[in-house]
């Protein structure tokens, strides 16, 4: 068969549009998305189970930390020690959801606008932030949060706490909120960076700010309080689910305020992510 | 009926900002303060129009502002001034509608996901556009085939060949049916057979659907084979655009002439040079490059002095009058000038 | 800190030996420390000579590879140690009150000697692990696991004596205090006499060993590499 002959074969031109901002062609891209992740996963076997043993190990470690300090102190603020033990399990679940859905393409992007990958990115007739935002999945983060859900139960089971089913609720969608607040400053950070910091610093700066979610809010007083409550909100993202399933909280406020700083969180990000895309088209070659 | 251009610029210009370093660590520091910064124009107000279904070769040596124009008409820059309508829309503008009726083939980079199959990030491309799957599967293997690559679609994209790969580019680049395509380097770096495939693939498929395209490339031969029009850009500026033929009648200021003496005559030693720049020069021929107003009078005198058996004269090929015409402007600007370095003035002249 | 200063307000007095002011000057000193001895991107650029092959021209020429690192090493903490000398000075700064000096003279000039032996330490750790390079392909697993032992071992989250006795005294026979809770006790004269003496000769063991073991492996790599590289 010669080439013409191929080529007239072709379906005709442009096929009809489907509702293309439908949330039907998302999710099936998002699908395609998945598979291709599982397969590279699939790839890459040993270094998986490298990744989530590092994963466990530093949790481990946290874990160790915090038993260390109760050798020495009966609670912090009110916190006692199994209640600890529950914050950093809430804060690691959190974390790692985050991790699974979103960590490697915020840290991607940077690396992205390097390589000129990005120029693709906008090309495509979609979303461009879904698109970068939801590239990838970490597979191994799914059951790396799975242990710190473990780690929420049994310190439940040892504090003799049985939540009841709104608590539990309240629990699970303070934890997407969480995530909100996680994926928002990330991808913030990632954005500013499109033209300064190399990846692997902010994945470091991430960690390194991000470790403050573990502590419980007690031990704040002042201007770190402040700080970490409504400038970097990292005082909320575990605090306030694990107060509702402890039935700790001072008041609903908190779950209000938690909410609103989420949103804050997000359009910031989002802001920020305008005016750094109108950047790159006006500063790129 | 003539219908409107499907491609229309209007004084195009793109400056760029750049700062310049201070050389040393003093220089560094202050950086941090105050940067001087340097305005160059990439694209210094260029206007063309393009019809649908032409296929037309950007010319230019590196840095002439050939990739920036397509980007620009890409959407993925802002221009500094000017106007540009792609298919009635506004590239920079970026339109979901937009974005669905055009590609863009960088050969330099790739979009196909580094450790899979070409074949999954195709399928990625097919629900990114929405294609239903029964198209979708027969574009896909009609064009393998055309590119003859079917066998390729499966191996992990890190595993291909420059060739191979570039090949499933361009194939995730068509899957859509785009209307409108703009290729920058599709050929570079690729062995001889693959870009003649690409070529070959590349002209069929224009001739077909009428697409418009818009090409850059390095290879003479690549716009020679495809482009009836070329535009020749340098310095940010349109310096030619028309016809490929054209740009000899214009632009060739010399001729080659090539004289074959009769067996057994020797040539004898003398200053060919007096007559051109001589190209070869063996025992029995001579190959002179002369300008055009001398070569009436350098042929008369070459038939007296020589036993001359055959004589030739020839058009010097498009390829080195481009050449010359970036060489020229090299002069003007160092920049370029290590890109269109002129061969054929480099070669060693045989003895 | 902010931790510490919760806990202290809760129990005033001594925990394991540390008064609050002695606490936080524990973790103001190990910021000091970090700052001037703590290897930051050295075993990832090792690592990738070796995988892109840059180290072939090593072999060539009349230069060590270990020598030159450590060159590297050395310039780059001075940069760092430069560059961090506003933030660090600004926290050093504000919490002066709880920066205790040291004891004397002598106790100082041990404490630059056992820092420096800590900076050694730290360099030729990481110079081992990103040899793994010449035998896997990916090095930052283990990288995070050492960083994660080195965490918790060499004191850096918290003073070593907090753990129960016998785990510390275990803890003394690794090498990971040697790079940070050594030197700070030292300056905080925790470590005195004896002790201290056998501390410094610890510290000086663990370098000559783990350079010792540095050479060993960089010999068995280069074999695996030659006949990778053909």
């Amino acid at each position: 068969m010669t080439g013409e002959t191929i080529i007239h074969a072709l379906p005709g031109a442009n096929p009809p549009a489907p509702a293309l901002r439908g949330w039907r062609h998302y999710a099936d891209i998002y699908a395609a998305l998945w598979r291709n992740s599982v397969m590279r996963e699939m790839g890459f076997q040993a270094n998986f189970v490298f990744w989530l043993f590092v994963e466990l190990l530093w949790f481990a470690l946290q874990l160790g930390f915090n038993s260390v300090l109760y050798l020495h102190t009966d609670s912090i603020g009110s916190w006692t020690k199994w209640e600890v033990v529950m914050l950093i399990g809430a804060s690691h679940f959190v974390q790692q959801l985050f991790q699974a859905f979103f960590l490697v393409n915020c840290a991607q992007l940077a690396e992205l606008v390097h390589s000129g990958k990005m120029d693709f990115m906008l090309l495509l007739p979609v979303n461009t932030r879904f698109l970068i935002s939801l590239r990838h999945v970490d597979l191994g983060g799914f059951v790396s949060a799975a242990s710190g859900l473990a780690v929420v139960g049994y310190a439940a089971h040892q504090l003799h706490v049985v939540p009841s089913p709104a608590q539990v609720l309240g629990f699970a969608l303070l934890c997407a909120l969480a995530m909100l607040v996680h994926y928002s400053l990330m991808f913030l950070m990632a954005s500013i960076s499109f033209w300064t910091v190399r990846a692997q610093g902010m994945v470091m700066a991430y960690y390194n700010l991000f470790s403050v979610a573990r502590i419980p809010d007690a031990a704040f007083r002042g201007a770190g309080r402040v700080i970490f409550t409504l400038a970097i909100p990292m005082l909320l993202v575990a605090n306030v689910p694990v107060k509702v399933l402890l039935a700790k909280l001072n008041s609903p406020s908190e779950i209000v305020l938690m909410l609103a700083m989420s949103v804050v969180c997000f359009l910031v990000s989002h802001l920020v992510w305008r005016v750094a895309l109108r950047r790159y088209a006006s500063a790129s070659s | 009926m003539k219908t409107a251009p499907i491609i229309q610029v209007q004084k195009l210009s793109r400056a760029f900002r750049t700062y310049k370093k201070q050389p040393g660590l003093l220089g560094a520091v202050k950086g941090l303060f105050r940067r001087d910064y340097e305005l160059t124009a990439a694209v210094d107000g260029i206007s063309f129009a393009v019809e649908e279904g032409e296929f037309v070769g950007f010319l230019g040596p590196n840095g002439a502002g050939k990739t920036t124009t397509l980007k620009m008409l890409a959407g993925l820059l802002h221009p500094s001034g000017g106007s540009a309508s792609v298919l009635g829309y506004t590239p920079w503008e970026r339109p979901v509608e937009y974005r669905r009726q055009f590609a863009l083939l960088l050969g330099q980079k790739n979009q196909l996901w580094w450790d899979l199959p070409a074949r999954e990030s195709l399928e990625l491309n097919g629900k990114i556009y929405g294609i239903p799957r029964r198209d979708f599967e027969r574009t896909v293997g009609d064009l393998a085939e055309l590119l003859q690559v079917e066998d390729k679609l499966d191996v992990m994209v890190r595993e291909l060949s420059l060739g191979e790969r570039m090949k499933l580019e361009l194939i995730a680049a068509l899957l859509h049916r785009p209307k409108v395509l703009f290729l920058d380097e599709p050929t570079i770096g690729l062995d001889v057979v693959s870009q003649k495939v690409v070529r070959e693939f590349l002209r069929t498929y224009n001739e077909t659907f009428r697409t418009t395209i818009l090409l850059t490339s390095h290879y003479m031969s690549d716009i020679e084979a495809l482009c009836r029009r070329v535009i020749i850009i340098d310095e940010g500026r349109i310096f030619f655009d028309g016809a490929l033929e054209e740009v000899i009648d214009r632009f060739a200021d010399f001729k080659l002439v090539t004289v074959q003496l009769e067996s057994g005559a020797h040539l004898s030693a003398w200053d060919w040079q007096q007559f051109g720049t001589v190209l070869e020069e063996s025992r029995d021929r001579l190959k002179l490059k002369v300008s055009r107003d001398r070569v009436i009078p350098v042929c008369k005198a070459l038939l007296e002095r020589l036993p001359v058996a055959d004589i030739d004269i020839q058009e010097v090929s498009a390829e080195e009058v481009i050449r010359n015409i970036f060489a020229r402007s090299g002069s003007r600007r160092p920049r370029a000038s290590s890109a269109v370095a002129d061969p054929a003035l480099l070669k060693p002249v045989a003895a | 800190m902010a931790l510490w200063r919760a806990i202290y307000a809760d129990k005033p007095g001594e925990i394991a030996g540390y008064t609050l002011a002695q606490m936080l000057s524990y973790y103001l000193l190990v910021t000091i420390v970090e700052a001037t001895t703590s290897v930051t991107e050295d075993e990832w650029q090792i690592a990738a000579d070796i995988k892109d092959g840059h180290i072939s021209q090593f072999l060539i020429r009349p230069m060590d590879y270990l020598h030159y690192r450590f060159c590297l090493f050395v310039s780059g903490r001075v940069v760092y140690t430069v560059a961090a000398l506003v933030p660090v000075g600004l926290l050093v700064f504000c919490n002066r009150e709880f920066l205790l000096p040291p004891a004397d003279l002598a106790t100082f000039v041990c404490f630059l000697v056992s820092l420096g032996l800590a900076a050694l330490l730290q360099f030729l750790l990481s110079y081992l692990t990103a040899m793994l390079a010449f035998w896997v392909l990916e090095i930052s697993t283990f990288v995070f696991i050492l960083l994660a032992f080195e965490r918790m071992a060499s004191g850096q989250m918290f003073p070593l004596d907090l753990l129960p006795h016998w785990l510390t005294q275990a803890m003394m026979w690794t090498p990971f205090p040697y790079g940070m809770f050594f030197p700070v006790s030292v300056y905080m004269g925790k470590v005195t006499g004896a002790a201290l003496a056998q501390g410094l000769l610890m510290q000086l063991l663990w370098v000559g060993a783990i350079y010792a073991l540095a050479r060993l492996v960089w010999q068995r790599g280069l074999k695996t590499y030659t006949v990778v590289g053909g």
